[in-house]
């Protein structure tokens, strides 16, 4: 299909839109005069509207699909065509609510109970969103779209308020029957208006070409207004007009990241983040930590923007590649440059940081905290108590109760600032530039180093890499990574260092499992982990420690144990 | 160790004697070093490191099977230019 045809096809399709449209608005603006007079005219012509609206959605959707099959479309012409698809599908339930309404008009004993309330405000809030659907679709007008958005919004707070009036007469007890009835057609005009945010969604959709819920939309546009309003310093100045929106990916804890690439190619792109006000405020605050400690260190914050339950925040789109993708993509000379700068620079902070203040890292009871998540996905990590001959084997969830009483065992004899998450992952590397950059920093506090010593090792061995070239280089950092910690550890008699990395480990490794879909392999690391926390307690056990003060030095972590 | 080095023994005992060849084994396990094979191959393994050890045993229609598994990962010997090259002390 020539890209002319295309466009034609598009003009035919907003034809049928735009009658569709019409055809909804005008079966509302009937079902509004039913409400207030039924008439049996008017419910035929209800009737027969809505098998109109019920064609020319179908009309629409085959003509939408078949320029899908268009393989040289534009990735813009397919966002519109998705969106004039939503679009349509909930003009249609709009018309389906309207028929619903009127149905539920034969149940009223009288009409006196539903006309005490006024259902004006909310077929006015509709038929303004209404309007403007099809040219804020097809003419990909944001403030239009966000308009309709806000439609639903106007009639929740209509429908709260009707809703209350409701209970309260429910209560009184008056006319129960015809309450419950008005309840549900008052319900059919609130989900019209979840339908009309689904069809303005649609419409930022075509416009921005992301699906952002409306809320993180707004948390976009206001955070680069803010961004925008400090430019002295920041060199972002960017408008929502000018960029293109990549969302990359919903973490796990529910936050959302994307990146803003500017299309004006001199400005630079930068990352977007939004989720839960305290986890981002957390973040915020540990990157200025940072930013204070190594300035260039952390992505640099260019705005921050706080709505209630969520925030947002704008940083720094760091140059580089992850340190995990040296690794497994570089070979040894440039891998054993990129391993330099990294501990290098850990090294300072260890060093700059570094308080007297022992601290107990408590990696059993982070453990315990992660359990229910390990067993949902590895169910048959339950074992059972075991005997062979006069030998008896705990079960693996007897062995961990047992691991408990190590908590109080083992102590840090100072702390530094730790990472938090501190995976190969989170490790940007700029290697023309010789920088190293740390990311996702939000667990960041003073802290036991072996918390991100730990998670360092454990994020290489649980990557499911068996070629022999990247992982010798896996396992060669973190035999590497281990002599380096050791020194540090030595440097600062740090005595019961191997004890607590092995608890770290068999902590990382356990917690990891829940990621680890491979039966065998998460088997591996769970028994792994069971091995270590073993080794602890009949160390414990012949050397009788009872407390903090108990020597652990003689315990040595077989490096074996580091790697798969 | 080649991808073909394999060896493979199967005999009849009685109880004592099969106590003989654990203790044989036994023995190798406690020096790191088994060595099995024929007079015309021999084979030598080293188990080091982290071992995964698997005891099963089944009966079924008075048929019974026991068996002990060991499994380990052999360090590859041959240098690469793949490998780090990292000579100084780690930290600067």
């Amino acid at each position: 299909m020539t890209s002319g045809s295309e466009a034609n096809a598009i003009a035919g399709v907003r034809e049928n839109f735009k009658f569709i449209a019409l055809e909804v608005t005008k079966l509302l603006d009937d079902t509004r005069l039913m409400l207030v007079d039924p008439r049996e005219e008017v419910m035929a012509k209800i009737v027969a509207r809505d098998d109109y609206v019920d064609n020319l959605k179908s009309m629409i959707e085959n003509k939408c699909f078949r320029l899908l099959t268009n393989e040289d479309l534009d990735d813009a012409t397919v966002d519109l065509i998705r969106a004039i698809n939503v679009a349509t599908n909930n003009l249609e339930r709009v018309a389906d609510f309207g028929v619903n309404i009127v149905g539920q008009l034969r149940y009223l004993a009288n009409l006196e109970t539903l006309h005490r309330f006024d259902a004006t405000p909310f077929f006015d809030a509709i038929f303004a969103g209404l309007a403007i659907v099809e040219d804020a679709l097809f003419r990909r007008d944001m403030s239009l779209a966000l308009q309709i958005c806000r439609a639903e919004l106007e009639i929740d707070d209509l429908y709260l308020a009707v809703f209350h009036q409701i209970m309260a007469d429910l209560r009184a007890g008056q006319a129960p029957e015809d309450l419950v009835t008005t309840l549900f057609i008052y319900r059919y005009l609130e989900r019209t208006g979840d339908a009309l945010l689904n069809i303005g969604e649609a419409a930022i959709f075509a416009t921005v070409g992301e699906k952002l819920r409306v809320s993180e939309f707004q948390a976009l546009q206001e955070t680069l207004a803010n961004a925008s309003a400090r430019a002295d310093d920041v060199p972002v100045g960017l408008d929502l007009s000018e960029v293109d929106y990549q969302g990359i990916w919903e973490t796990r804890s529910g936050s959302r990241i994307g990146m803003l690439h500017a299309r004006d190619s001199s400005k630079r792109s930068v990352v977007f983040k939004e989720g839960r006000t305290t986890k981002v405020l957390e973040e915020k605050l540990a990157l200025e930590r940072w930013e204070q400690l190594e300035p260039g260190l952390p992505p640099r914050v260019f705005g921050y923007h706080d709505h209630g339950d969520k925030a947002s925040l704008l940083l720094e789109y760091l140059q580089g590649d992850t340190f995990q993708r040296i690794m497994l993509d570089s070979d040894g000379r440039v891998c054993t440059s990129a391993y330099t700068m990294v501990i290098e620079t850990i090294g300072r902070v260890w060093d700059q940081t570094l308080e007297r203040t022992p601290c107990t890292p408590n990696f059993v009871r982070q453990l315990s905290s992660r359990l229910p998540d390990v067993f949902k996905v590895h169910p048959e990590f339950r074992t059972k108590a075991a005997r062979i001959c006069d030998l008896s084997v705990p079960g693996f969830e007897t062995l961990l109760d047992a691991a408990q009483v190590l908590d109080s065992l083992l102590v840090a004899p100072f702390q530094v600032l730790i990472h938090g998450d501190f995976n190969t992952d989170n490790i940007i590397v700029n290697l023309p530039q010789r920088s190293v950059h740390l990311i996702d920093l939000h667990r960041s506090r003073p802290f036991d180093y072996l918390q991100d010593v730990s998670v360092f090792i454990v994020s290489n061995f649980r990557l499911k890499i068996f070629d022999p070239g990247p992982r010798r280089r896996l396992d060669q950092v973190s035999r590497e990574f281990y002599a380096f910690a050791r020194e540090f550890a030595d440097a600062h008699a740090d005595a019961s260092f191997d004890a607590r990395l092995a608890l770290g480990l068999a902590r990382s490794l356990l917690t990891s499992t829940r990621f680890v879909m491979d039966p065998s392999f998460s088997r591996t690391m769970m028994l792994r982990s069971c091995y270590l926390i073993e080794q602890l307690l009949a160390y414990r056990e012949t050397h009788d420690i009872v407390d903090e003060a108990g020597d652990w030095s003689g315990f040595t972590l077989d490096l074996a144990t580091l790697v798969p | 160790m080649a991808a073909d080095d394999k060896f493979r023994h199967e005999s009849v005992q009685d109880r004592r004697s099969i106590v003989k060849y654990l203790q044989a084994l036994t023995a190798g396990l406690e020096a790191g070093h088994i060595e099995l094979g024929t007079a015309d191959h021999m084979l030598a393994l080293e188990p080091d490191g982290m071992l995964e050890f698997e005891i099963h045993a089944k009966r079924k229609a008075g048929r019974v099977r026991f068996g002990i598994k060991l499994e380990w990962r052999e360090e590859e010997e041959e240098p690469s230019t793949d490998a780090l090259e990292i000579k100084a002390g780690p930290r600067a």
